[in-house]
């Protein structure tokens, strides 16, 4: 993975030139694009939240200070930029006329995008740097600053409102598998 | 669960069509000197130049005015303002305001975000704030609907409140059943997001 690969170029970019820098950044924008598409479910958003993010790390790097942090900082900032951008554009789409509500009640195919629309932000953020980026608990912790503990409740939250959609795709979701916003 | 569901995210995963890096955008955007991040004033000021504020008798109405080198000015009189995040309450009381029919701006770039709202009877100015790194500086415009009848060609020379846009560019400007919709600083859209744009506000226009 081109985040792993990247480490050999961290201490030259925090340090180099431009070019170095920007040998890094063709390394993990593969990377930074799939997260912000995992966690946006949208081409064109998660385009420009990997822009985005890439440039805030095009921009910091040399203020990076251990070059074996790179990993989980660079998870944060895409991170950071993807939920935002999603925050932004809930608050724009009330506005927008153009925007049709989205049938989320029933799936016609095991799909695993729309499987993830069901999940609140926090969530599908959490099964993304699991599932998708192959982290374990404690470093999920580490990227969003939260307890571990929190990142495995929020796992399992997560794994209980996907397995009625997973086992059965026609079936919606029933109220007993909401779960309490306060719990999350 | 009947699928392996971590098999089911690395297949979701490695089937995502990554686009080619844009390299050449993320270096000029880095390349422009970072002043501290603007707090919501700052930001509106960059958009606007209030020119005059003044306490008029009252009972001038809005006025949009294109002067000769096709700037456009507002004069508002006791305008609402939102200034940060407006909520969809603040836009609906705006269009409840008005005296025209207002078609609502649609087909924005994806990630626009509303961040504020100056409505009066005649006129709505709503600033929006688009994404991505390439747009660098120019990042907001203002978009102005307006009944025409408020359209004029040379100020009054009472005022209320005058706003003159700090962008030398003209203005874009349509009109579509009783609205004037005018696009102030509209460098921070592509053409292709400003044709997307016009023909969404159109349509919804022409639907009512």
């Amino acid at each position: 993975m081109g985040i792993h690969l990247a480490r050999a170029f961290v201490e030259a970019a925090r340090t180099g030139d431009r070019t170095d820098v920007e040998r890094l950044i063709e390394a993990v924008w593969p990377d930074a694009y799939r997260l912000a598409y995992a966690v946006l479910g949208d081409q064109h958003a998660a385009e420009d939240a990997a822009q985005e993010a890439c440039l805030v790390i095009y921009r910091t790097i040399p203020s990076l200070r251990a070059p074996s942090a790179f990993a989980v900082w660079f998870y944060r900032i895409v991170v950071r930029v993807a939920t935002a951008s999603k925050r932004d554009r809930a608050r724009v789409e009330l506005c927008d006329a153009d925007m049709q509500a989205r049938d989320a009640d029933t799936a016609s195919a095991i799909d695993i995008w729309r499987a993830l629309e069901r999940l609140s932000p926090k969530l599908r953020t959490v099964v993304v740097l699991r599932y998708f980026e192959q982290l374990s608990s404690r470093e999920i912790a580490s990227i969003l600053r939260i307890p571990d503990g929190t990142v495995r409740f929020r796992l399992m939250t997560a794994k209980q409102r996907l397995r009625p959609l997973l086992d059965d795709p026609s079936q919606p979701l029933s109220a007993n598998h909401e779960v309490h916003p306060h719990a999350i | 669960m009947q699928y392996d569901f971590a098999l089911l995210c690395l297949d979701a995963r490695a089937r995502i069509d990554v686009p080619a890096v844009p390299l050449t955008a993320i270096r000029s955007a880095a390349m422009i000197s970072t002043p501290p991040k603007a707090g919501w004033l700052t930001t509106l000021l960059a958009g606007t130049a209030i020119v005059a504020l003044a306490a008029g008798a009252g009972v001038l109405g809005t006025r949009v005015i294109f002067d000769r080198a096709g700037r456009v000015e507002l004069v508002l009189n006791s305008p609402k303002l939102t200034f940060k995040n407006p909520t969809p309450a603040d836009v609906q009381a705006a269009v409840t305001r008005a005296h025209f029919p207002v078609t609502l701006p649609a087909g924005l770039p994806s990630g626009s975000r509303l961040q504020s709202v100056w409505s009066t009877d005649d006129a709505i100015m709503l600033l929006y704030s688009f994404p991505g790194a390439w747009r660098a500086s120019h990042h907001v415009a203002w978009i102005v609907l307006a009944n025409p009848q408020a359209l004029m060609s040379s100020p009054d020379a009472d005022m209320n409140m005058r706003v003159r846009f700090a962008s030398s560019e003209r203005p874009i400007h349509w009109r579509a059943g009783g609205e004037e919709v005018i696009i102030a600083m509209h460098n921070a859209m592509t053409p292709a997001e400003l044709a997307r744009m016009k023909q969404a506000m159109l349509t919804a226009s022409a639907a009512k």
